[in-house]
Parts: structure tokens; C-alpha cells; sequence
């Protein structure tokens, strides 16, 4: 069988992050192939350099024997490509089939559309593949997975040689999973070539003929799915060994409850429950989607808590805004620097002092020599590389921009540090820095919750792991008892093992 | 180490040579310009460099000065204000109408206490209920204007015969020591405006609410607070610029300031001002209002009739947003 894509030495690099290393992958035609891996381990990179979306720095897409040459997402459209995205792009107002049609060539004819060809023809397409949507209804009266399967059938019209399916069951209930899963073995059958990245490995084992494991930019290896033990799939995926990018943990722990969720509910995560002490760093891992942002934004003030109680001190608190929060002593250190954490266009001295301004200032006016002295130090501190306190934080490196982000969160002052992904995208040196200032934060008596999608960051970093999954807490793990299998086990489990376990 | 230690003092200093070497770095386009203009304005007219145009000069920019200062922090933290011109006609015909009633002390206080509370009312649309500033503003500019009418019943209120007159006649007309009142009340309110800006935590926030609004807001600050701040001092400012206009003119009248805002968006964007927010400074602003100033100035020098002047000012200003566009683009 000769290989319909062949892709040799892909080489990819956002600024100075290595995000594809020398990938090279040969997908048979017909063949149901999967792609797993960690986050930010250059799925979705890859996919995107296949479909046209980003250009390759250096290596060769064959596709049919052919060299192919994607400057944009058309060209590789035309080649039969196509990829059912994670999130729905749509246009609600429309109909089901207008949706389907919206894009294609042949939906008009003589340049007015032909109205009864795309009903029909949309009607026989949702027919075929046993999709239970009306091809009349409005896209936008449909359910987020019924959605879902919309977008799937738009991809299905052009009849693509490969289909990409980028996370489809993320937002899929168990009865859209099986349709889904019936169209891919239609698909199968059709033998159209499928590539399937999921995080929910026992899809990948129910569906894919070949599994290959991606890890930190790099192709790991490509294992045939036979006979396959899901614990040496996931040995693979986490590849090496937690080492000295963490500092000793600490290991005196006060028993005092800073914080406490009971049963907290949002629009978007249900039922959390657990408790944070003083001097503790609290670990938070789970998925993209799985709550974990999430969780940090309802204790923060942005999402209101719909359900359940928050104690802060032993005392409930419902906080309407972040600026709430603050006041009782928390502090976000956000997920993304240049979005949510920094004013990137503004100097690092006003940045770190921006999340305390009562500090420098009386009577609303700034006292520059005292917020001078105060920056100073804090950059000597945490050893800030930059060309002066003036700099603005756009010209920095991403690691010192995350060292500004804490240094900018310790000078609030806070009791409680919520630090969500503080090691995202930054180099192994910088990495090992924050996290030693984190551990001593901690060492100080300030109570830090740890989100991370790393499980070994948080196993290296926190003595308590809040697991989570779907919205919800899955688990709290010992990190010296329990192993990063089990941890893994917890986040990747599906809904439908849930249902086996509780069967047996 | 010891290195380590020199990077530190070298962050420490921010003496005038910083300030002077990064105000060059950000405004040299704005300054070159002006600096051009003056130069070929003075070989267009030979009247352009007299001390009567000087001073003429400083009093024609100084109503478009006052209003630009509001401008300036409301286009900062990413809003616009559609109203100011309304509300500068608003407080011409409210300041003289007062002056009928009661001293005009009080007349002037109130009259300014009017439009910051009008500035103010838009503000807090724009920040608690989060509707777009164009919007809100268009609309404020309708109603303001309706009601400069309503309460003139469309004909001018002249102020000359008036008691108090002599003040306003001062603020109009006098010089101290050769310099016109008017050029004296704008030079204090740019100083006003840029320590504001500098030197106190409204404008640290508001430079921070220009250059990432969430940042702000996850620091702990009260948004919905502090945008109410811009659109209050731009109504400030319009009802300060609203009566030194009044004081020039004779009376208030309720068609003046049609366009002006226009004329103020123009000098904070060609003063280096960013559409998008968080980047300008108030010195740019002024050299922007002088670039604009001269403008009109030459070209009444010239005895260019006004619709001409008109159209040319219309297409200056479109062609600085695009070169300041492309600028930012570029960054």
C-alpha cells in the first residue's frame, strides 16, 4: 500500500519555541491513523502545516509520491484535505443545509442559488450518514454537539480523500459520539483516509488502525494498534522522568484552612469541592476544556458561583468581581501573558506596581522614588534581565515576562496565589527559576494554587493533586503515594469507562 | 554579580536625558512636521512669524487645545467622544444664559459643573453597560445640541451688557505681560492634564485601561469605575473650552462648535495618539493641536475661502490617520 501523505523532517519555530522537530510521518491511504500526545506537544502544529494553515520552516509534504507546496488552506482544500475543527464555525442564523452548502461551488447556478438542489442534496448527505438534524432547522437552535455534527457534514459534502478530526468528542454527548463513530467507520469503508487527534485514548484504541505519539515537537513513535496496553501508550506519551527542573518541596505544612470549596457550581464547572492550607502549593491538572481555568475564574470573582459555598478563612464569601477578590486577600496570576496577565505596551515598573497601587501612592499621587526602590529590588530579586525598569514588557523574553507577572502578583501582597500555567512556553532554565521562587512563596506562609496542564509540574511542584475531568473534580491524589499513571487515569478516563466501572 | 548590580542602578536612571531621548524617539514624526510647517509657513506669508500672529495664533488654538486634552484621555483608553462639540456650545449658551440670573462666578462654576456631570452621565453608560462609545456619544451629541437650542430658543445670548461681563471680557481679550489669558488657561491645562498622566494613578490606569483592559481589570482595579474618569474630564474640558469660546464670540450661541470634534480627534491622532489605545502622551497632543492650528492659520493668512479650507483640512486629517495607521501597522 503506498502512503497517500508522506511528511519528512517537518521543522517549526514560533520565535524561540521549537514547536515542530524534524516530524516525519507516512499515513497510508485508507488507514485510520491517531495522534496523541501532552499538551503543546505540536498536534494541532502539525495539522495545521498539513492543511495549509501555517508554513513549514524546512522539510516535505508528499502527497500521492507528489511534493506539495500549501501556502494557504485552499490549495490543500483542493487536494482533498479537509479538517472538522474543535469548536463549531458556523453561522447560526442560518439553516442546516445553507450551512452544509455555504463555500461550495456548486451551490448556484448561472450565479442564483439553487435553493431545491441544496435542500435535497443536504437532506440525502444527513441521511446517508444516519445524522438525526432536520436539514431545515436553524444552526443556532441546535444543540453545541448537534452543531458539532453540522460542521462534520459540511466537511463530508466535498468528499475528502482525508479527513482530519481535531478533538471532535470533546463536546459530544455519548449518543453524538456513536454517531460520529459510525460516520468514521463509513468513512473507513469508503476508504477515505482518516486522522484522528484525541485525547481520550480509548477512541483512539476503539478507531485507529496505527497510533502515533507525539512529544515536546517530536514524532516519539508509530505503534500498531494490536494487542496495545493502553499503560505502555501512555508510558510513551510521558517519556521522561520528572528531574531537577524542581526544587525540594515543601515539607512542613501548617493545618490551617485558608480556603475552602464546598460543592461549587458555575456555568461552566459543577460540584467542586476542596480545601487549600496555609503555606500549601495545591496542584490543579486536567485537559484543555476540563475545568480547571475554570475553577480558578470562579474563585476569582469572574464567573459567579451559581451553586455551593466558598469559606475564605472559614468565612463565606461570594465575590462579584475580581476586584473583590483582591481585597480579600487573593491574587491571578492568568494563563496568558500577553491577553490577560501584562500590559505589554507599557514599562515593567508600571506593570508590577499596577496590582497595587495603594503601595506607591498617597492621595492618588504616584511616589516615583519609592516605586523606583520598590521595582529595583523585585528585579534584582527575582532576577529580571531587561535593559531598565522603563523597558516596556513587549521587548522582553517570555520567561522574564512571567518573572514581571510574579513579581507583579507578590507585590500585591496576596494570602492566596491562584497561578495558572506559569511555565507555559518558556525555556527549561526560566522554568526551573519560577519554580523555586514559587516553592519559596510557599516556604514564605502564602498559599498557592498550581494549575497546570503538565502532570509532571505538578508532581514535581505540589504535595496534593486536584485532578480534574469534564468539569469536574475526578480526583485528589497524593503526589508521593500515587504514580503519574494514575493521575493520567483519572484525567483521561471517558464517561463510558465511568459506566463500566460502576457496572462491574 | 557586580554586573548584575550596574544593570539595576542603570535601571534606576531615568534622569531628563531619558525622558528627553525616548519623548524625541516617539514624537520626532509629529515635531519634524511642525518643524516644517513653521518653516514653509514663514516663507508662504511674511506675516506668519510676526508677534500679532503669535499671539493671534495662541488664541485661535486655544478652544481646540482645552477640548484635545479631554480627547486625548478618552482616545487613550480606546473610547471616542462624538459630543464634545454640542457640549461646548452647550456651555457658551449655558454660562451666558446663567450670567442673567445670578453672579457670574457662580455662573461659570456651574456651567462647568454641567457638562463634567453630562461627560460623566456618557461615562458611566459607556463603563456599566458596556455600549460602544461612538454610539453613546452620537447620541449625546443630539441631545446636548437639542437642548442648547431649547434653552436659547435658537437665537444667541450675548453676555456684553450683562453684570460680570468684565471677566469674561478679561478671559477674552486681556494680555498678561503680552501673553493673550487664553494662551495662559491652556498652558494650565496641559500642565494639569499631563501630571494628571503622569504622576498620579488615574493616569497609570488609564495608560493601563488603553493597553490591555483585562489586565487591569484581573489586577484587582474596578474597571467600571474608572472609565467613567475620560468622558467626565473630556465634559470638563469642553465646558472650560465651551466658555473661553463664549468670551471670544460675544455671546453663546448654540451653533457653535459644530465639527470640533473633528478638529480634536485629528490633533490627538497626529499627535501620535493610538486609535487602539494605551500609546500617546500629552506633549504629542499639543504639537498635534499646533500642526492643526497652523493649518487654519496659514491658510487664512492666504486668504484661502473657507469651504476650500474645509475640504484641504478634511483631507489633511484623513491622510495623518492613514501615516499613523500604517505606523502602528509597521509595530
Amino acid at each position: 500500500m503506498s502512503p497517500i501523505i508522506e511528511l519528512r523532517d517537518i521543522d517549526k519555530k514560533f520565535g524561540a519555541v521549537h514547536a515542530l522537530k524534524k516530524v516525519s510521518l507516512s499515513i497510508n491511504k485508507g488507514e485510520t491513523i491517531a495522534l496523541v500526545g501532552e499538551n503543546g506537544a505540536g498536534k494541532s502544529t502539525l495539522m495545521k502545516i498539513l492543511t495549509g494553515a501555517y508554513t513549514k520552516d524546512s522539510g516535505t509534504i508528499l502527497i500521492d509520491g507528489k511534493e506539495a507546496f500549501f501556502n494557504d488552506t485552499i490549495s490543500a482544500k483542493k487536494f482533498g484535505i479537509a479538517q472538522v475543527y474543535q469548536q463549531a464555525e458556523l453561522w447560526p442564523e442560518l439553516s442546516v443545509a445553507e450551512n452544509i452548502f455555504l463555500g461550495e461551488q456548486d451551490m448556484s447556478r448561472h450565479g442564483l442559488v439553487n435553493w431545491k438542489y441544496i435542500f435535497q442534496k443536504a437532506a440525502k448527505l444527513l441521511e446517508k450518514y444516519n445524522i438525526p438534524i432536520k436539514e431545515t432547522a436553524k444552526v443556532k437552535d441546535l444543540s453545541v454537539a448537534s452543531q458539532q455534527l453540522v460542521a462534520i457534514a459540511k466537511v463530508l459534502i466535498r468528499n475528502p480523500k482525508v479527513v482530519i478530526f481535531d478533538e471532535p468528542t470533546a463536546v459530544l454527548s455519548d449518543k453524538e459520539v456513536n454517531i460520529l463513530f459510525n460516520i468514521i467507520r463509513m468513512l473507513k469503508k469508503e476508504k477515505t483516509t482518516i486522522i484522528y487527534i484525541s485525547h481520550r485514548l480509548e477512541e483512539v484504541f476503539e478507531l485507529s488502525d496505527r497510533i502515533a505519539v507525539m512529544r515536546d515537537g517530536a514524532m516519539v513513535t508509530v505503534l500498531e494498534n494490536q494487542n496495545l496496553a493502553k499503560s505502555d501508550l501512555i508510558a510513551h506519551m510521558l517519556g521522561r522522568h520528572i528531574n531537577a527542573l524542581y526544587p525540594e518541596k515543601n515539607t512542613v505544612e501548617s493545618d490551617e484552612v485558608v480556603l475552602e470549596l464546598r460543592n461549587v457550581s458555575t456555568d461552566k464547572v459543577k460540584d467542586i469541592s476542596f480545601t487549600v492550607k496555609k503555606g500549601e502549593i495545591l496542584g490543579i491538572v486536567g485537559l484543555v476544556n476540563s475545568g480547571r481555568t475554570e475553577t480558578a475564574r470562579a474563585i476569582y470573582g469572574i464567573d459567579r458561583i451559581k451553586q455551593g459555598e466558598m469559606l475564605l478563612f472559614g468565612k463565606p464569601v461570594n465575590f462579584k468581581s475580581p476586584t473583590d477578590a483582591v481585597k480579600h486577600g487573593l491574587f491571578l496570576a492568568p494563563e496568558d501573558r500577553k491577553k490577560e496577565a501584562l500590559v505589554q505596551i507599557r514599562p515593567i515598573r508600571e506593570n508590577i506596581t499596577l496590582s497595587n497601587l495603594k503601595l506607591i501612592s498617597r492621595f492618588g499621587l504616584c511616589n516615583m522614588q519609592k516605586e523606583k526602590a520598590l521595582v529595583g529590588k523585585m528585579m534584582q530579586d527575582l532576577r529580571i534581565k531587561a535593559d531598565s525598569m522603563e523597558s516596556n514588557v513587549n521587548t522582553l523574553s517570555g520567561g522574564n515576562q512571567q518573572k514581571v507577572v510574579i513579581a507583579k502578583a507578590i507585590t500585591a501582597q496576596p494570602k492566596i496565589l491562584i497561578f495558572d500555567e506559569p511555565t507555559q512556553g518558556i525555556d527549561v532554565g526560566a522554568k526551573s527559576e519560577i519554580n523555586s521562587l514559587v516553592q519559596r512563596l510557599g516556604r514564605e506562609g502564602m498559599s498557592i494554587i498550581l494549575i497546570s496542564s503538565e502532570i509532571e509540574e505538578v508532581q514535581g511542584m505540589c504535595n496534593r493533586i486536584v485532578v480534574m475531568r469534564n468539569g469536574t473534580v475526578a480526583g485528589i491524589v497524593e503526589s508521593n503515594i500515587d504514580d503519574s499513571k494514575h493521575i493520567l487515569d483519572l484525567m483521561y478516563r471517558s464517561a463510558n469507562d465511568a459506566k463500566l466501572q460502576q457496572a462491574n | 554579580m557586580q554586573n548584575y548590580n550596574k544593570q539595576i542602578e542603570k535601571q534606576s536612571q531615568t534622569g531628563l536625558m531619558y525622558i528627553v531621548k525616548s519623548y524625541l524617539k516617539t514624537q520626532a514624526i509629529p515635531l519634524i512636521v511642525l518643524f516644517l510647517m513653521v518653516i514653509i509657513s514663514s516663507f508662504l506669508s511674511p506675516v506668519f512669524l510676526s508677534m500679532a500672529n503669535a499671539q493671534n495664533l495662541v488664541v485661535q488654538i486655544a478652544l481646540s487645545m482645552v477640548v484635545s486634552m479631554g480627547m486625548f484621555i478618552v482616545i487613550l483608553t480606546g473610547g471616542i467622544d462624538l459630543s464634545v462639540g454640542s457640549l461646548v456650545a452647550l456651555s457658551g449658551v449655558l454660562a451666558a444664559g446663567f450670567m442673567r440670573t445670578m453672579s457670574v462666578w457662580w455662573a461659570l462654576l456651574f456651567t462647568i459643573a454641567i457638562c463634567t456631570f453630562l461627560g460623566a452621565f456618557t461615562g458611566l453608560i459607556v463603563a456599566k453597560l458596556k455600549i460602544a462609545p461612538f454610539i453613546v456619544t452620537l447620541g449625546m451629541l443630539s441631545f446636548v445640541s437639542g437642548l442648547s437650542y431649547w434653552y436659547t430658543q435658537s437665537s444667541p445670548i450675548s453676555w456684553r451688557t450683562l453684570e460680570g461681563a468684565y471677566v469674561i471680557n478679561f478671559i477674552g481679550s486681556s494680555k498678561i505681560f503680552g501673553i493673550p489669558v487664553l494662551a495662559v488657561i491652556w498652558v494650565v491645562m496641559i500642565l494639569i492634564t499631563a501630571f494628571i498622566m503622569r504622576r498620579t494613578i488615574i493616569g497609570r490606569i488609564m495608560y493601563g485601561i488603553g493597553g490591555n483592559e483585562t489586565a487591569v481589570k484581573l489586577s484587582g482595579i474596578d474597571i467600571s469605575k474608572w472609565k467613567i474618569f475620560p468622558y467626565a474630564f473630556s465634559g470638563f474640558c469642553c465646558g472650560l473650552g465651551g466658555i473661553l469660546l463664549m468670551s471670544r464670540l460675544g455671546v453663546g450661541s448654540p451653533t457653535s462648535g459644530t465639527g470640533l470634534e473633528l478638529d480634536c480627534i485629528a490633533a490627538v491622532v497626529i499627535g501620535g495618539t493610538s486609535f487602539s489605545g494605551g500609546i500617546g502622551n500629552v506633549s504629542g497632543v499639543v504639537i498635534g493641536v499646533f500642526i492643526l492650528g497652523i493649518i487654519n492659520n496659514i491658510l487664512d493668512l492666504l486668504n484661502v475661502p473657507s469651504y476650500p479650507q474645509l475640504m484641504l483640512k478634511g483631507a489633511i486629517i484623513v491622510l495623518a490617520v492613514i501615516l499613523s495607521t500604517i505606523r502602528e501597522r509597521r509595530q
